[in-house]
């Protein structure tokens, strides 16, 4: 579903963070994506998510050539994504509601149909009965669950996840990757970016691991825990 | 696979008519958020009607001189005031000789004795020249000349050539003047277009500088709105509606301060055209202007408001 050929991405200020990615993630593949802080985890979630664009190299989306894609189509391309994250980005000028439906009325979604898929959403992050409160109110797992709920109420195909749990503490973040894990069974493809090795090896996926702007190991951990 | 696309009918109708909503929605949201900063939104309003108001009343100070000037000319009428030694047998005379002519359409005498008459009935001298023991006036010969002729220096010759004449004293002919005032009125009125363009101009950056702020304080929400997949023309649509609502309004208020200062100024100017024996009026608005300046104001509130978006929005992949 996502490949990555010869990705290189070089930022004027700080150089060479992706040296040399190949990769691939297939249809309702679940993979994490781990490395020291500055190894290029965020960079790799941002080249693919569009933010921004590689240096060298092509990134392909269902088989089609997605860099360099043009200012103008990017939009329809990310509505087929599902992004969550580190800081939330909750819009606190309005309730949970009415962010987790923010991608649903951007995409002209029928008024009807939003109120049962956003309740949809929110039952699945366990939040249904926050929907009226203001993001601000909520705690720090809660805001997450629905940046994770904003993130996959129009039924993305991809779910990009930049550092999820990188505020919670650890029973909280369990929670949450239990959360993309079961979004994983249902056929989403996932890649979730994350520093805690301790976590990630416990849930026996996939694992690619970043560092100095290489991937060192793509590999299945089949864990004795 | 290829890239989804919603292809049937009927969702495409409730895209449009989603699309529909969402503007009507902008344009609510935006008017009360405007609103909601009364001082800063009626200081806006009145800078851009300023801005308007000054194009829109030269235009009718213009307007209203050019009727006036082309009243004005229409009355190709040339006077000649006869000698005092010339009588009335005489003056027939050249009128009938005049009459020949071809570039002359239609002359007429006045007699001394009748435009005595006219002086006392239309300058309220009746009894000033009652006092005088004789009549001042000439016989006065006014030749019309043909419509055929309308060029200035063609004109020109005719009058010089009825000074050459014997009997004529003094040959009075206004043209000159009138063209001096029409030359006059065309700068006026390229810079009446140049004011236009720099006022327009400075009611576009107005507003793009309020948006601009606007967009700023919401920057984060531009920035989702982009990331969850929000097209430019989506994230931008909010912040072309106060754009549009403080341009439109602006234009109207405009509009409003030159009707009535054209009911302040009217009477005077009335009074003053009934001295130059004119039944012209200071011309008004007309409607047509009213609309091109209502939808100026729109056209360029939307507009600065969509450079100042637009800034933005380059900062976003």
């Amino acid at each position: 579903m996502i490949r990555l050929q010869n990705v290189a991405k070089r930022y004027a200020k700080s150089g060479e963070v992706l040296a040399h990615i190949d990769m691939q993630l297939d249809q309702g593949e679940m993979c994490f994506l781990t490395g020291p802080s500055g190894a290029g985890k965020s960079t790799l979630l941002k080249l693919i998510a569009l933010i921004d664009s590689p240096t060298r190299g092509n990134i392909y989306f269902n088989q089609r050539k997605v860099t360099n894609l043009s200012r103008k189509k990017i939009p329809h391309f990310r509505k087929q994504m599902g992004l969550v994250f580190q800081d939330h980005r909750l819009l606190n000028d309005r309730n949970v509601f009415e962010n987790v439906a923010l991608p649903l009325r951007i995409t002209g979604h029928s008024p009807r149909d939003i109120p049962r898929r956003v309740r949809a959403a929110l039952d699945k992050v366990n939040l249904l009965k926050k929907e009226k409160a203001e993001p601000i109110s909520l705690s720090g797992g809660e805001q997450q669950r629905v940046g994770i709920a904003r993130a996959i109420v129009h039924k993305p195909r991809l779910l990009l996840a930049d550092e999820p749990t990188g505020n919670l503490d650890p029973e909280l973040s369990i929670e949450i990757m239990n959360l993309f894990l079961e979004f994983g069974r249902v056929g989403v493809t996932v890649l979730v970016a994350s520093h805690d090795m301790q976590l990630i090896s416990r849930l026996q996926q996939r694992i690619v691991h970043l560092q100095n702007g290489h991937i060192q190991e793509s590999n299945l951990v089949s864990d004795e825990i | 696979m290829k890239f989804e696309q919603r292809s049937s009918g009927s969702s495409l109708n409730i895209s449009f008519a989603y699309w529909i909503q969402h503007h009507i929605e902008c344009a609510k949201k935006s008017l009360v958020r405007l609103l909601a900063n009364p001082f800063s939104f009626v200081i806006t309003i009145l800078m851009i009607s300023i801005a308007f108001t000054i194009p829109a009343a030269i235009y009718v100070l213009f307007n209203s001189a050019q009727t006036l000037a082309a009243s004005w000319s229409n009355e190709k009428q040339i006077t000649l005031f006869l000698r005092n030694d010339v009588n009335l047998q005489s003056a027939k005379a050249l009128r009938d000789k005049l009459a020949k002519r071809t570039d002359i359409e239609s002359v007429s005498v006045i007699s001394k004795d009748q435009a005595l008459q006219e002086f006392k009935q239309q300058s309220n001298l009746g009894t000033i020249a009652d006092s005088l023991p004789d009549n001042p006036i000439p016989h006065i010969v006014i030749a019309t000349p043909a419509k055929s002729v309308t060029e200035l220096s063609a004109l020109e010759n005719l009058r010089n050539e009825l000074q050459q004449l014997a009997k004529v004293e003094i040959v009075q002919f206004d043209l000159i003047w009138i063209q001096r005032l029409q030359s006059m009125l065309e700068i006026l009125f390229r810079v009446l277009w140049i004011i236009t363009i720099l006022l327009l101009a400075a009611v576009g950056l107005i507003i793009a500088n309020v948006i601009r702020w606007e967009v700023a304080s919401r920057h984060e929400e531009l920035e989702i709105i982009r990331l969850v997949g929000g097209t430019d023309a989506y994230v931008r649509r909010p912040f072309l509606y106060p754009g549009f609502w403080l341009g439109l309004l602006g234009a109207g208020v405009a509009v409003l301060i030159v009707k009535i200062s054209g009911l302040i100024i009217g009477s005077s100017v009335q009074k003053l055209m009934t001295v130059y024996a004119s039944d012209i009026q200071l011309a008004s608005l007309p409607a047509g202007l009213v609309v091109l300046i209502l939808v100026l104001g729109g056209l360029f509130g939307a507009g600065g408001a969509w450079i100042a978006v637009r800034q933005r929005l380059r900062a976003f992949a």
